[in-house]
């Protein structure tokens, strides 16, 4: 309202009635402006209560206990804020039948890795096709077109279905298969394949931290490798179970959680590796997704929302939604299901609302998120990108017909 | 209006029936008439008609000064075709700007709004309240700029040159990481 200037002094206002205020105005502009007009601003921008107050506030949403319990005001701010961002992205806008496609592989990609890379957000993409594909998703949204962010691809990386991919840095890529091996990439102007390691068996997940690789097989080991070594394999961890779905190692400190087919989660100290920290028996799960502090283990009967530090259950998804789709990826605001065909955004707690659906021609098989940015891999090998631009724009291709024919939304 | 049950309601609806015209008699002994609706609206009011038989169609009200009840009954005046108020569960719901409820306090000065916030803040009327602490006030901070909102809100920064540039240069910093000296 641009009207007669206000007599209003916001200067003189008790703080109650400020925090009221601050209720009402979104998340992003309390982080971006308000905290910064003066030192009262601040301290209510900055209260922990405040935050708790204003997310369980926002329709029907209930934080984790262990959430409430900590006030963490980084954890808080970053929870209202991508909640309130999902709910006028997919429920306001409906971006969630708003994407860049593209069919670059001709199998369903299994795994995708991102990073950003001189200022850039790189995509990188393994599928049953045994080829690597590279994508520089800032070249995609400013084409608006995600064939166009298309950089490279890494035809026959391996002679089977590629499960892993990680990075250590800018140049050195990291890519793992069924066909047991491990392999040492340098990433620039070209990608050449430097170094491998033999595993003998399917090395079916894969991460890094500091100068290690670390690869989850399908007989139930955890390889540790150093390709800075010659004999690149430094450890081995010997679970004595099915495979190793998921291995992810904190680089905040040195703990390293494993997730198995069998349904055991464990939390290991990389420094000393005879004995977990902490174990916990689910069942056995389908897939398993690591979000901020927060495991999510998706089997045949529920999905699991597990603290990533106790593996303590916070939330039995399944019953709080009547739903169980076949991955869910969890983030600091909601929750990102696929099932078959569907995609499916829930709010954030432990009162899961679903924000929005979309439904697809292809089976959607993998799905990926970070910071805003969501990834999913569809069945006839194609890839959808839901760009976080979103958030501050909206629709990116409102009249694109192939959003339009191939999606229907709720 | 949410924190009388059903049958508080029942009740209220009937004490209210037998009442035509209810007035408010005031901190400087004026009376003021006021519409069922603001009875309905105002917890403190309804729970009075709702657990008293007998109920005196003269009310005292001896914190709140005439003058500012008359202002609360030309607000409901204003939005009497609105229906039953919900208070918004998201920020989004709020009333537009073009609500002429959120237009109506914009001439209001300090003190008026001071006094109509103790006013609604001891009637306990969710939607005046809304109305003035948030909806208003919201109008004149979001989605301005820090400069704008100092200026339109009559607020002086207490922050040192320092802090403001080192808001300036961290402005896309994660809350945390600012604290002022």
């Amino acid at each position: 309202m641009d009207a007669a200037p206000s007599t209003i002094s916001l200067q003189r206002l008790p703080p109650e009635v400020l925090y009221q205020i601050f209720s009402h105005v979104p998340a992003r502009q309390v982080t971006q402006n308000l905290r910064k007009i003066n030192r009262r601003f601040h301290n209510v921008a900055h209260s922990s209560d405040f935050w708790v107050n204003k997310l369980e506030a926002y329709d029907g949403i209930r934080l984790f206990p262990r959430m409430r319990r900590a006030r963490d005001l980084s954890s808080l701010v970053r929870v209202a804020t991508e909640l309130e961002d999902n709910f006028e992205r997919f429920d306001e806008n409906d971006c969630l039948t708003d994407y860049l496609s593209s069919t670059q592989h001709i199998a369903t990609p299994d795994v995708f890795h991102m990073r950003m890379i001189q200022n850039r957000r790189i995509l990188f993409s393994g599928a049953r096709d045994h080829k690597v594909v590279i994508w520089d998703l800032d070249a995609a949204v400013e084409a608006r077109n995600l064939t166009l962010g298309h950089r490279a691809d890494i035809n026959g990386a391996h002679t089977s279905w590629i499960w892993g991919i990680t990075t250590l840095d800018d140049h050195s890529l990291f890519t793992s298969g069924w066909d047991g091996l491990i392999k040492s990439w340098t990433y620039g102007g070209s990608v050449v394949m430097r170094d491998s390691y033999n595993a003998n068996i399917g090395v079916v997940s894969l991460d890094s931290v500091d100068e290690t690789v670390i690869g989850g097989t399908f007989n139930g080991r955890v390889l540790f490798c150093d390709f800075r070594t010659p004999e690149k394999l430094t450890e081995t961890l010997t679970l004595h179970m099915s495979a190793v779905l998921a291995v992810k190692p904190d680089p905040s400190n040195y703990s390293l959680t494993v997730g198995s087919a069998n349904g055991k989660i464990q939390i290991y100290d990389r420094r000393k590796l005879t004995e977990p920290l902490i174990a916990r028996r689910t069942n056995s799960p389908k897939r398993i997704a690591f979000g901020p502090n927060t495991i999510s283990i998706t089997s045949e009967k529920h999905v699991l929302m597990l603290d990533s530090k106790t593996l303590k259950c916070d939330l039995n998804f399944s019953s709080a939604t009547d739903y169980t789709p076949f991955f869910c990826i969890p983030t600091d605001g909601g929750y990102y299901c696929a099932d078959d065909f569907d995609i499916k955004v829930y709010s954030a707690g432990t009162r899961p609302k679903m924000i929005a659906q979309s439904t697809f021609s292809s089976r959607i098989n993998n799905i990926a998120y970070w910071n805003g940015d969501i990834i999913a891999g569809l069945g006839e090998g194609s890839i959808q990108f839901w760009p976080r631009e979103q958030i501050e724009q909206g629709r990116l291709n409102p009249g694109m017909e192939d959003n339009v024919s191939t999606t229907s939304s709720t | 209006m949410a924190a009388t049950t059903s049958t508080d309601m029942s009740t209220l609806n009937t004490a209210l029936d037998k009442i035509s015209n209810i007035k408010l008699k005031c901190k400087d002994g004026k009376l003021v008439t006021i519409s069922k609706r603001i009875i309905r609206e105002s917890e403190v009011l309804s729970h009075n008609f709702s657990v008293v038989d007998e109920v005196e169609q003269t009310i005292p009200l001896p914190d709140i000064h005439s003058t500012v009840m008359k202002q609360i009954v030309a607000f409901y005046d204003l939005i009497e075709d609105d229906s039953e108020y919900v208070p918004p569960s998201k920020y989004t719901d709020r009333p537009t700007k073009d609500h002429p409820g959120v237009g109506f306090f914009s001439n209001f000065t300090v003190e008026e709004l001071q006094a109509l916030t103790h006013a609604c803040g001891y009637l306990d009327m969710p939607r005046l309240q809304d109305f003035i602490l948030c909806h208003m006030i919201v109008d004149i901070i979001q989605d301005r700029e820090i400069k704008e909102i100092r200026e339109r809100g009559m607020m002086k920064t207490d922050y040192t040159p320092e802090e403001e540039a080192e808001f300036v240069k961290r402005h896309e910093a994660p809350i945390e990481v600012v604290q002022p000296q």
